[in-house]
């Protein structure tokens, strides 16, 4: 996600002498839907809706509301409704939205409801609560839509964008402020390079590192006990005998900078499909990952997670979610389990699985869960399972007034 | 991401898809002594064992004489009932007589293959049916190919329809938004590891010399500079308010600003804009440029015909050249000219910075040559605004030659 000032107005409009322009900047991320099978889709209701997966754009997490039937009841099923809905916990928070209704004829005549490219008369949307929606309940009407282009091999696609508003500035003319990046890590950055002031050293199988106590308190509770707890206040020297000095060196750069070290190895499926699992363990980022474990540096920990996300492939799937399983990689894990539980037959083939099961046999009843999971929607025969399903499909949650939005694991 | 513009070029960070399909299943109910169940009487009927198709229960139900009385046993009914205890589910179904001559010229009645004007069918409850009280004319029935040996054999396809989500193609782990400033907060809060009190006014506030020397020049030179003082361990501040000192301190440690109504305990604008303002001199202060600039985008936000020449005085005191530009096109404006100059504020301007005035005049005279108002409106509007004006430029001018005497 890139940042991007939107004007709110055509800058070449004359402005009344009272009014000014708004400049919005905001955090921008797009999700397309596609549902196939509208024929059956129709006729389930009004009011009920088949929602998209989640989608992350600015720090929340953002659904795609369809009512094949129309949201409204008096409008007795005309028009289909589409809305965008928070779905993630937030409170006010303020966006941009487009939803469009793709032309599947290639002419690019898209049907397009857009707050960007367009006045702001009243500001961006506020939505308050987990739950809250932005759209149509009259997108578009139904006889015409089944005989347009937009209906293709009885299927709609829809595009949704979202810029989640990060700061608002009323100005005259066209000045606009921009509000640089924080620079908590750029200035704790200068202090890691300097080492001004530092009041602590720290002995890593024999290489020396100079540090500062109130830093590291300040980033890990183990730090914080360590340095600030009535016993050990006035170390000026710890030895750690359990770690290389490029591990700890990448720990102190989080520390310091809040992100990974550059010589962090690409993480690509083609290097974990090539490396054996034994030295998948010795590359930089997994012993980063088993250090920030034992540190309790959640966020390193996840900053790492999703680097070694990337290297996800059919191949390497059973090796990273290995490591994963002894890191309490929690995320990393739920990803390899979800992917390998759609890609079920082409992962069981490989290498990697064959030399992994034997040693993990508990994961492969968390992959059974991931699996009944997964095809649960795909061809099941449990009554249990169908039901949550169906729910899924006509729960007519997502209302204004409800607060609940259902929310899958990514 | 791409930039947001013509639909075209959008091309979206996920994708995720709705399949909606039905999982089929079918059943075949074969009828024998078909001779002995008609007469039961209309609405009486023969029920198949129950099946199972896409999870729930199903059965036929089979009228020899016809559901409906008002038929008088004309016809066979044929129905497919839901058998199982669920609600609103919704369903294809195709119902076929089967041809027993060979010839394969079934009687079939079909959700299948062909289009669905409103959709699938949907089953209320348990036993909810879908079916024909006339499936077939009892009398022709009984000389067809369908009839054999006094044997019927039905077969029954039950399509229930759901929805399967395939997510995003991109397997990725959201990663939540910086947390550094708060660990840094709790080390505020907590006073642990303080090394520096401030006494302003009447508070007394603790903070770590490390992390306002990282995160302030003015403080680095305080604490570790060459002729600072390292050992000192209490500063008395004379000039700053406590609540703005206590905002600056949260802006160091955090690097957001603190909620200005909690610091202040008021929610007027004023009282807002007053805060914004000593808080935007204490960041000039201590060299907090960050600090700077969200004030004057806060400051720019709230500019009104009352509070602009303060604004205006303190971004010329510190040159703010972004905010003082600000404030200039917003007094220039011909709507706000008249008001900002019976303003205090205003007063208070031309005798603490009266060379400000010449650049308002040049702002309102650029404004003038870009506005597409009318002849007898540009002129009724630069008369007016001139004629203010030299007032000014006179008194500017017998001030000037005072303070020349007064050097000499």
């Amino acid at each position: 996600m890139s940042e991007s000032v939107i004007q709110g107005s055509n800058p070449d409009r004359v402005l009344s002498p009272t009014s000014s322009k708004s400049v919005t900047q905001t955090v921008n991320g797009s999700h397309q839907f596609v549902i196939q099978g509208y024929s059956l889709a129709k006729g389930m209701g009004i009011g009920k809706h088949i929602a998209s997966d989640n989608f992350s754009v600015g720090g929340y997490q953002w659904g795609i509301f369809f009512y094949p039937d129309g949201k409204n009841p008096e409008d007795n099923s005309s028009y289909v409704s589409v809305f965008i809905a928070l779905a993630s916990e937030g409170t006010e928070v303020r966006a941009l939205f487009e939803l469009a209704l793709v032309d599947q004829s290639g002419k690019g005549k898209h049907k397009v409801h857009s707050h960007f490219e367009r006045s702001l008369d009243g500001g961006p949307y506020t939505l308050k609560y987990r739950g809250s929606m932005w759209g149509y309940k009259r997108f578009f009407r139904r006889s015409i839509l089944e005989t347009s282009d937009y209906l293709k091999d009885d299927c709609l696609i829809i595009n949704c964008t979202v810029g989640v508003v990060v700061s608002e500035i009323l100005c005259p003319q066209l000045h606009s402020v921009h509000v640089p990046d924080s620079e908590l890590g750029s200035h704790f950055g200068v202090l890691l390079d300097s080492m001004e002031g530092s009041d602590i050293t720290f002995n890593i199988a024999g290489e020396k590192f100079l540090a500062h106590k109130l830093v590291l308190a300040a980033r890990s509770p183990f730090f914080k006990s360590k340095f600030f707890s009535e016993f050990e206040a006035n170390n000026t020297e710890v030895t750690i005998n359990d770690l290389e000095p490029k591990v700890f060196k990448a720990l102190l750069q989080f520390m310091y900078k809040d992100s990974l070290p550059e010589d962090v190895e690409p993480a690509t499926a083609h290097t974990f499909e090539r490396l054996k699992l034994s030295e998948i363990y010795e590359t930089l980022i997994v012993k980063v990952l088993a250090a920030a474990d034992k540190y309790d540096l959640i966020r390193l920990r996840l900053l790492c997670e999703s680097h070694i996300c990337k290297g996800v492939s059919v191949k390497s799937v059973a090796k990273i979610l290995a490591l994963a399983d002894r890191y309490n990689a929690k995320e990393l894990k739920g990803v390899c389990l979800k992917f390998t539980a759609e890609n079920l037959a082409a992962v069981l083939e490989t290498d990697a699985y064959q030399q992994m099961k034997d040693e993990c046999v508990t994961l492969q009843s968390e992959l059974l869960k991931a699996v009944a999971g997964h095809e649960e929607g795909s061809n099941s025969t449990g009554g249990a399972k169908s039901q949550s399903v169906w729910a899924q499909l006509s729960d007519g949650g997502g209302d204004t007034t409800s607060r609940h939005v259902r929310q899958r694991t990514t | 991401m791409s930039t947001v513009g013509g639909i075209e070029q959008l091309i979206p960070d996920s994708v995720s898809t709705s399949f909606i399909e039905t999982v089929n299943g079918s059943h075949q109910f074969t009828i024998q002594g078909y001779s002995l169940a008609k007469g039961m009487s209309p609405g009486k009927f023969i029920q198949s064992d129950i099946f199972s198709v896409g999870g729930y229960d199903w059965a036929i139900y089979f009228y020899p004489d016809g559901k409906n009385p008002e038929d008088q046993s004309s016809y066979i009914s044929l129905f497919i009932a839901l058998a199982s205890d669920s609600n609103d589910i919704r369903a294809l179904f195709e119902l076929t007589l089967m041809d027993q001559s060979g010839k394969g010229k079934h009687k079939v009645h079909s959700h299948f293959d062909r289009a669905l004007e409103g959709g699938p069918y949907t089953l209320k409850y348990k036993g909810s049916m879908w079916g024909y009280k006339r499936f077939f004319k009892r009398s022709a029935l009984e000389t067809s190919d369908y009839l054999k040996d006094d044997c019927l054999v039905i077969n029954c396809t039950v399509g229930v329809v759901r929805a399967r989500l395939e997510g995003p193609k991109q397997y990725g782990i959201v990663l939540p938004l910086s947390n550094m400033g708060q660990g840094l907060k709790d080390l505020l809060d907590s006073e642990v590891g303080c090394d520096i009190a401030f006494q302003v006014g009447d508070e007394t506030y603790k903070a770590h010399k490390l992390i306002l020397a990282a995160r302030s020049p003015v403080f680095r030179a305080q604490f570790f500079g060459p002729i600072g003082n390292n050992n000192v361990d209490r500063i008395v501040i004379d000039d700053i308010e406590p609540s703005i000192f206590k905002a600056m301190l949260s802006f160091i440690y955090t690097d957001v600003l603190p909620n200005v109504h909690e610091i202040t305990g008021s929610t007027s604008a004023s009282s807002f804009t007053n805060m914004i303002q000593h808080l935007l001199a204490a960041a000039d202060l201590y060299d907090l440029a960050r600090l700077k600039i969200l004030c004057e985008v806060l400051l720019c936000e709230k500019l009104d015909v009352d509070n602009v020449a303060t604004t205006l005085a303190l971004a010329e005191q510190h040159q703010f050249l972004q905010l003082k530009a600000f404030c200039l096109e917003f007094v220039a404006s011909p709507a706000n000219l008249g008001a900002v100059m019976k303003s205090e504020g205003f007063k208070h301007l031309k005798q603490s910075c009266p060379t400000l005035l010449s650049e308002l005049l040049n702002t309102v005279a650029a404004a003038d040559k870009s506005s597409t108002s009318g002849q007898s409106n540009k002129k009724r509007s630069a008369s007016s605004v001139l004629g203010c004006d030299t007032t000014n430029v006179r008194q500017l001018r017998r001030r000037t030659r005072k303070e020349v005497r007064a050097v000499s």
